[in-house]
């Protein structure tokens, strides 16, 4: 007995040293190791109890009726046991006592007549007595779980002492899981946060616009992917910089910048600009970040680049300037075809007025009244005539030239690219002899345009009867004694009248069988316009030349 | 009638052209009407004499194609020589296809408009002589019976007296008869005249 009782006795050290030992275990306990230690001391108790199983459950947090076995141990097995159990249909009494706070040590078959559904539920699992106690969160007393012993092969007795050292080992596990619950949805709220985070980081780096959180002065201090290549910097060289001294190297931020003003009026401020350095056309957006008390705390600053935009509206424009070019040809054709009309009356008059009086006075007895009164007529008409090729030399005077900076070579590379389709083009071979380096100038493209494609066009008609092979037509631009630009058009045609070179320039002087005779008369005025000469020459290799000379403003030689 | 003196009519809104033309044609013999505007010729008309039509095409209110049109819809089939300062291909064209005789350009040569009107007159002629002789083919035959004009449709197309006999239900020698009846108002001498005046009459193939 003295032997038995001194066993008793160290086992009973044995175990409340096993108990202050896990409790002090669990006190930094990292909480992934939780599950395994509570799994472990179910063990261990059992071993030293001599009991057959433990079994932790715990409430569902989507639905509290129902109870989660979370941690079992039942070396011995028996009938399967649910992973997931209605708590109020099959443990109703039980569950009440836990409620209440209560600890249930109990022999199934001692079990009082309200556990007539527990006591069940125990057989079938072949439980013959159990030790349960409440797990509960902090001091709400908010019951989130149980914690059972229980013996299969004998029923037992559970001695005060026992229960007292298992309950605190229920407290102990009761305030682990508590924990690693809260560390749970502490992880789940991190990876929430850091999932909208990443989000946002994607969002902010897979746009191709640089977006930059600029403060108070003006520094970065937040940017995207798109600044680091933007910029050429690393992220840290990019950090705490100054805006204006990244994107335009100066000391202060200019008085229009978008993020000044945004700062300045508190709201949404933007500019177009053209950076030299860079060789592109930005939209600077700025949008102001503000506090509750609507102080402007950081500025969101966005810089779009807009250079295709820009490039295809440049081109848009110079499309629309060819149309209005293209137009103007139209209108002067439509002008020209109303000056015919008026011109060509006061011609057939005079011609078959011409002939009637010749006729006259070819017979008999001409009627000298009625030849004096057609020679009148014929004075009148001419002056019609006169009044008409005056009319239309004002009409050439008229408008002013609008000025713009020109490249000649350039100008005459869009008329070509222009004319591409003409089909007097087609067979023949344009040979371009541009001088590098020449001056720009000054006048108006589409005029400028209009007097070469006149040449060109001359010169084409020119060499329509000239053998295929030899269809060549010389554009040449050079320089002449610094003050002037000389534009030459050379055919290989039936070439001209010298004597008559002044009369070419003249209005309805033509050559052509259906030539309006307006083409170099209009030429002509547009250059002397522009303050330049238009001349005609015969070419020593056969052919005409026709060169015009357009001054080089003084000062502005490149 | 169609040897009487020709008339030609000239149509231009500008006054000195229409006064040079009218002293041109004068010179060469012609009697002229001149006319400042469509409206004012269709209005005075052209009379039952050979001529032609000087027309200039750009006129205000009604232009010269519109008139070839009207003239058209009344039947009037005077030739028409169109004169433009400053035509296009579109207009030619339409001109032809609407049967214009010319299109001159101004300013033309006298000699081009002198022989067009020439030419005009000539076709105008023509195609009087040839309204007169229709005339005179369809009052012919409008005195015959209706019978006797089945039987001149039957004759024509080829049909022997028997075959018309047959397809009457009459004996030949009623339809001999017919035939030296048609034969007769038609004033023609032989079978052969009888044909060309069908033809010219143009009811020939609308038998059978």
């Amino acid at each position: 007995m003295n032997n038995s009782a001194e066993e008793q006795l160290r086992r009973r050290l044995k175990f409340e040293r096993l108990v202050s030992e896990i409790s002090a275990s669990f006190i930094n306990l990292p909480t992934e190791r939780i599950d395994e230690v509570i799994l472990d001391t179910q063990r261990r108790v059992c071993e030293l109890q001599g009991l057959d199983f433990s079994a932790l459950w715990q409430l569902s947090l989507e639905d509290p009726r129902f109870l989660y076995q979370t941690h079992v141990y039942r070396p011995s097995g028996g009938p399967p046991l649910t992973e997931q159990m209605e708590a109020e249909s099959n443990f109703p009494w039980v569950l009440e006592q836990l409620k209440s706070g209560r600890i249930v040590a109990i022999s199934t078959e001692a079990a009082p007549k309200e556990a007539a559904r527990d006591q069940e539920v125990w057989r079938h699992y072949g439980v013959k007595s159990s030790l349960t106690f409440p797990l509960s969160a902090g001091g709400d007393d908010l019951l989130f779980g149980a914690l059972t012993f229980g013996t299969m092969r004998e029923e037992r007795v559970w001695p005060e002492p026992l229960v007292k050292q298992l309950e605190l080992l229920a407290q102990v596990f009761a305030n682990a899981i508590v924990r690693k619950r809260a560390d749970y949805e502490l992880k789940e709220m991190a990876e929430t946060v850091r999932k909208s985070a990443d989000e946002w980081r994607t969002t902010f780096d897979s746009t191709p616009d640089i977006i930059m959180i600029l403060d108070g002065d003006l520094k970065i201090r937040r940017h995207n992917a798109a600044a680091i290549p933007f910029f050429g910097r690393s992220s840290s060289e990019i950090l705490g910089q100054h805006c204006h001294d990244l994107m335009h190297e100066k000391k202060e931020a200019a008085l229009h910048c978008p993020a000044r003003r945004s700062f300045q009026s508190g709201n949404h401020q933007e500019e177009e600009i053209y950076d030299t350095k860079r060789h592109a056309w930005y939209l600077i957006l700025s949008d102001p970040i503000l506090d509750e008390k609507g102080k402007v705390t950081r500025i969101v600053h966005r810089i779009k680049d807009i250079s295709k935009r820009m490039e295809a509206e440049a081109e848009a424009r110079k499309q629309w300037e060819h149309l209005a070019h293209v137009t103007r040809m139209g209108i002067m054709g439509e002008l020209t075809a109303s000056l015919a009309h008026e011109i060509n009356q006061p011609l057939t008059a005079i011609q078959s007025n011409a002939e009637a009086a010749m006729r006259f006075l070819g017979a008999g007895e001409p009627d000298l009244d009625e030849v004096r009164q057609i020679l009148a007529d014929i004075t009148r008409d001419n002056a019609r005539a006169g009044s008409i090729i005056l009319k239309i030399r004002a009409l050439l005077k008229k408008e002013p030239i609008p000025v713009t900076v020109l490249d000649i070579n350039e100008l005459i590379g869009d008329v070509l690219s222009l004319l591409r389709a003409d089909s007097l083009l087609q067979e023949l071979v344009i040979v371009t002899e541009f001088s590098s380096g020449l001056p720009p100038l000054f006048g108006d493209r589409v005029q400028l345009q209009q007097v070469i494609i006149n040449l060109i066009l001359n010169g084409a008609v020119a060499m329509k009867q000239t053998p295929a092979v030899r269809r060549r037509l010389v554009i040449k631009t050079e320089i002449q004694q610094e003050s002037a630009i000389k534009v030459s058009v050379a055919d290989l045609g039936t070439g001209i009248d010298e004597q008559n070179s002044e009369v070419l320039f003249e209005p309805f002087y033509t050559t052509k069988p259906h030539g309006m005779g307006m083409g170099l008369a209009i030429s002509q005025t547009i250059i002397r316009e522009h303050g330049g000469t238009i001349c005609a020459s015969n070419h020593p290799d056969g052919g005409a030349v026709f060169a015009f000379t357009l001054p080089v403003r003084q000062g502005d030689t490149a | 009638m169609t040897d009487e003196n020709p008339i030609v009519y000239v149509v231009d809104d500008d006054p000195s052209v229409r006064k040079a033309l009218e002293r041109l044609l004068r010179s060469d013999g012609y009697e002229t009407k001149t006319f400042a505007s469509a409206l004012e010729f269709l209005d005075d008309g052209p009379s039952h004499v050979p001529g032609c039509l000087v027309l200039d095409i750009k006129m205000p209110k009604l232009n010269g194609l519109a008139l070839q049109e009207r003239l058209s819809e009344k039947e009037i089939f005077i030739p028409i020589i169109f004169i433009t300062a400053y035509g296009t291909v579109p207009e030619s064209v339409k001109a032809f296809k609407a049967g214009a005789m010319d299109f001159l350009e101004k300013p033309f040569k006298e000699h081009e408009l002198l022989e067009a009107v020439s030419r005009g007159i000539k076709k105008h002629r023509i195609l009087m002589k040839q309204k007169k002789r229709m005339k005179i083919l369809l009052g012919r035959f409008n005195t015959m019976t209706p019978r006797e004009r089945e039987v001149f449709k039957l004759v024509v197309s080829g049909m022997l007296n028997k075959q018309i006999a047959y397809k009457f239900g009459i004996t030949e020698k009623t339809i001999k008869v017919h035939r030296a009846q048609v034969m007769q108002k038609m004033k023609a001498e032989s079978f052969a005249d009888l044909v060309r005046f069908a033809e010219k009459l143009q009811i020939r193939s609308s038998t059978i």
